[in-house]
């Protein structure tokens, strides 16, 4: 990868704000982050144009190009922001908390991979 | 009936889990969904809804929804989109339902105009971070929930995907109604969000 393709994904997870993940709008808008990122992973050529967010992250790290542990991180997060329509609804009050943790660690891992990416260009 | 109960088998043992822990950790087992409905695709994966505790899974072939049996008579999910998806459109293959959805509660329309409001609007706030193929994915999905609301602004039980899509299939050109429903929107201020240029055709552009 170029410094310039490092630059634009650090800049993407940089960018990354955690919200408080608690009711069905905040759960909306870390979907439609997801989609940024994956549109950052395809603009530098990482994945295909169209690939989604939760496919490229398995598809790098099959390609050992990002570490495994990423891969968990995401699918657990999204498995989390699809229970969080029902368990919000049903008044599960745990997945607040779940949900933003989850987040939380997925966007420090994402961080941390594209600084060693940037240590090591 | 049989049909589902063997797919269910098949596709419950290739996670690990066997109907007859589920059986054992719930009164009531439900198939729901687009196979429940009888117009899944052939990849779709089989929905199946327990009440009970730390059963969740979600795979590929397998999506299991665990309310907390807690909850099974609560407003909460009594007054729930699902809910009332569920008692129209779901088979039971253990034991039988014990409660009644109240179909149409303001509470659902509430939350579905929200849900619909807060992706429009993230959609739009982050337009210029999504590619094309994205904008247009989280504007279908508003043009899905959109489906939904007015099902249950009537009182109705929102049916399974596939039967929504279905039903603007026929639209002759859907990119453009993706736009038209954007540009709506837009005008009605449902969320305060930008303006979309209606001559961005990309938008919509799978």
């Amino acid at each position: 990868m170029t410094k310039d393709q490092i630059e634009r994904l650090l800049a993407a997870f940089k960018d990354a704000k955690v919200p408080e993940i608690n009711d069905d709008a905040s759960v909306m808008e870390a979907f439609v982050n997801m989609s940024a990122f994956a549109t950052t992973f395809a603009e530098v050529g990482l994945v295909a144009n169209g690939t989604g967010f939760t496919q490229a992250i398995g598809q790098l790290v099959k390609e050992k190009r990002m570490p495994a542990a990423i891969a968990e991180h995401a699918s657990e997060f999204e498995d989390l922001l699809l229970q969080g329509e029902y368990r919000f609804a049903s008044g599960d009050i745990d997945v607040e908390r779940e949900i933003t943790e989850a987040y939380e660690t997925l966007i420090d891992a994402l961080r941390s991979w594209a600084n060693t990416l940037e240590a090591t260009a | 009936m049989d049909h589902l109960i063997a797919e269910a088998h098949k596709r419950v043992t290739a996670e690990g889990l066997t109907l007859d822990t589920l059986f054992a950790a719930s009164d009531e087992v439900v198939i729901f969904g687009s196979r429940a409905a009888g117009c899944a695709a052939s990849d779709s994966d089989i929905d199946i809804l327990v009440f009970g505790e730390g059963l969740r899974l979600k795979s590929e072939r397998l999506d299991l929804v665990c309310i907390p049996a807690r909850l099974a008579g609560s407003p909460e999910w009594l007054d729930s989109e699902l809910a009332g998806h569920v008692a129209a459109h779901g088979v039971w293959i253990h034991g039988q339902r014990r409660w009644t959805p109240r179909l149409g509660s303001a509470s659902s329309v509430a939350r579905k105009r929200s849900l619909i409001a807060a992706e429009y609007g993230a959609t739009m706030r982050r337009w210029q971070a999504l590619a094309p193929w994205a904008r247009a994915k989280h504007l279908t999905s508003v043009l899905r929930n959109l489906q939904r609301l007015a099902i249950l602004d009537r009182g109705g039980a929102v049916p399974p995907t596939p039967v929504l899509e279905a039903a603007v299939e026929a639209s002759p050109d859907y990119n453009i109604l993706l736009l038209s429903v954007a540009a709506r929107m837009n005008a009605a201020g449902f969320c305060g969000a930008p303006i979309i240029a209606t001559d961005d055709r990309s938008a919509a552009h799978a």
